[in-house]
């Protein structure tokens, strides 16, 4: 960078970023920079590699040798099956993972999402610009000792694609996002770990996340992994479990920005079901935006995003 | 970018360890991803310590630590997703392991821990341990140096925040610091380590 003072402010927001310790404020300031100065992510590169030579200042212990036996026994034995099986089949050892069949069956169902006309279009519009405008209103008329603690409202909207597709494309991209990740299956997920902190720490080495991230919480869900996501100018992640009730389930969070186009989000949450398609659960810290979406109906959508909780990392 | 030391005592950041026999840790993990045993013995025998030693601190209990140093390499050969443009596999290793024993953690229902039990565990003067192999030497080296000329508060800001997996509010609180002093006491700390490690590189 040219100006030093610029660069030492930088440099001070890359080590709030590595140390998770940014603020809002400093967040927008850091994403900010980082979109003039892509070569800045060296910067952050740097100092990652400094943060984890920290463990190297610890006095060096060992585990017992038996537990290198135990891996090298398991390691063969994992090796074996899966040699059997590429030599039975020419696949990838992804592919022999039992589940990715599932994930087909569920895709081949879900393939058919957009597309279907509506003759109710303008009687949906109106509809859902009046329950926006009676819960703003009823959000303007809470009385003071309510709001400074406000209860969560939620809005429902059952809609239809083409109403999604006419207002809200950033709505459905979203949507179509989650379709097409169904139908890679696991294949859809770049980064795969089952551990909420890990996937946080090595989604955060691509793309700037915010030290406090919404995951589902493990008691209902399976997680897969996460994904680095481009919406129109918005950078995001996809995160996806599998779940025992409602299949396969995408939680994204995404820069917030004005395109693509997005219903104005707030802490409330908004449960859109889609007529023949995914339904989804959006809301916003004001910083991202936040959706949940699967093929199941709002109702089901609503005992999902009950499961979600905050992951400080 | 790679942290990089003296070449005249160090050779290129851990690729010497590996030269013996990969070119580099990438050469290595892709041996592992073609199921070469031999390459994950390799990797066990050069990185289970540092694994290990890191589960334990967080962890503070070792059969825990010899749990995850376990679900740690297996991990990596069923399906590693290190990508050498994006760091060392060293330091790869180490963000999981911390990530994945912060998770274990924080799945213990009782974890009300006193701060003061984290003090001073970074060893900044202690003779190094001899390793079993240089590069790790080296860093230990190095990273013991730089600590020395670390002030204190911004090592124990750091270890706070690294190995206790607090947030800086909780490390704010348990101190009776205030927290933007805490953060930038531990970004500064970061900032100045980085540069005392690169400072034999440009003298």
């Amino acid at each position: 960078m040219a100006d030093s003072s610029e660069h030492n402010r930088f440099e001070e927001l890359a080590a709030g970023y590595v140390l998770g310790d940014l603020d809002s404020e400093e967040m927008a300031e850091f994403q900010q920079l980082a979109v003039e100065h892509p070569a800045l992510w060296e910067e952050v590169s740097e100092l990652q590699e400094t943060l984890n030579l920290l463990p190297f200042g610890l006095a060096e212990s060992h585990p017992h040798p038996s537990v290198r036996e135990q891996i090298m026994q398991s390691a063969a034995d994992i090796q074996s099956p899966q040699l059997a099986a590429q030599s039975a089949a020419p696949t990838t050892a992804l592919l022999q993972r039992p589940w990715t069949k599932i994930f087909g069956s569920i895709a081949t169902l879900t393939t058919v999402v957009l597309g279907l006309q509506t003759v109710h279009l303008q009687q949906q519009l109106a509809q859902v610009q009046q329950e926006l405008a009676q819960q703003k209103s009823r959000m303007a008329s809470l009385p003071s000792a309510q709001t400074s603690e406000p209860t969560p409202r939620n809005v429902v909207i059952t809609t239809t694609d083409t109403f999604v597709h006419r207002n809200w494309q950033g709505v459905e991209q979203i949507l179509i996002d989650h379709d097409k990740s169904l139908q890679k299956g696991v294949q859809a997920v770049d980064i795969p770990s089952s551990q909420p902190t890990e996937l946080v720490a090595l989604l955060r080495r691509q793309i700037p996340m915010p030290s406090a991230v919404p995951v589902l919480s493990a008691m209902s869900s399976k997680l897969l992994g996460g994904s680095v996501c481009q919406f129109g100018k918005s950078k995001g992640v996809r995160i996806t479990y599998k779940t025992n009730q409602h299949g396969q389930v995408s939680l994204y969070q995404i820069a917030r920005s004005q395109k693509p186009e997005l219903p104005q989000l707030t802490p409330e949450k908004l449960y859109l079901a889609v007529q023949d398609g995914p339904g989804g659960v959006f809301w916003s810290d004001g910083e991202f935006l936040y959706a949940l979406v699967s093929d199941i109906p709002a109702e089901q959508l609503k005992e999902l995003t009950s499961a979600v909780e905050i992951v400080d990392s | 970018m790679r942290l990089k030391f003296p070449k005249s005592h160090h050779p290129s950041e851990e690729n010497r360890p590996v030269a013996a026999i990969y070119a580099d840790g990438g050469e290595l993990v892709a041996a592992i991803q073609r199921r070469e045993l031999d390459a994950l013995g390799y990797l066990f025998h050069h990185y289970s310590g540092l694994v290990y030693t890191l589960a334990f601190k967080i962890l503070g209990n070792p059969h825990e630590a010899e749990d995850l140093v376990q679900e740690i390499f297996l991990g990596v050969w069923e399906r590693c997703t290190y990508c050498p443009d994006r760091g060392s596999l060293s330091s790869f290793l180490v963000t999981v392991t911390r990530s994945r024993a912060i998770d274990r953690l924080r799945m213990k229902v009782n974890r009300r821990r006193i701060v003061s039990q984290w003090q001073h565990s970074l060893v900044p003067n202690s003779a190094a341990t001899p390793l079993d192999h240089a590069t790790q030497s080296e860093k230990r080296h190095a990273l013991q140096n730089a600590l020395a000329q670390l002030p204190d508060h911004y090592r124990q800001v750091l270890e706070l925040s690294y190995f206790g997996g607090y947030s800086q509010s909780e490390i704010a609180q348990q101190l009776h610091t205030p927290l933007g002093t805490v953060k930038t006491w531990a970004r500064k700390g970061l900032i100045q380590l980085r540069k005392t490690l690169q400072a034999p590189m440009e003298s």
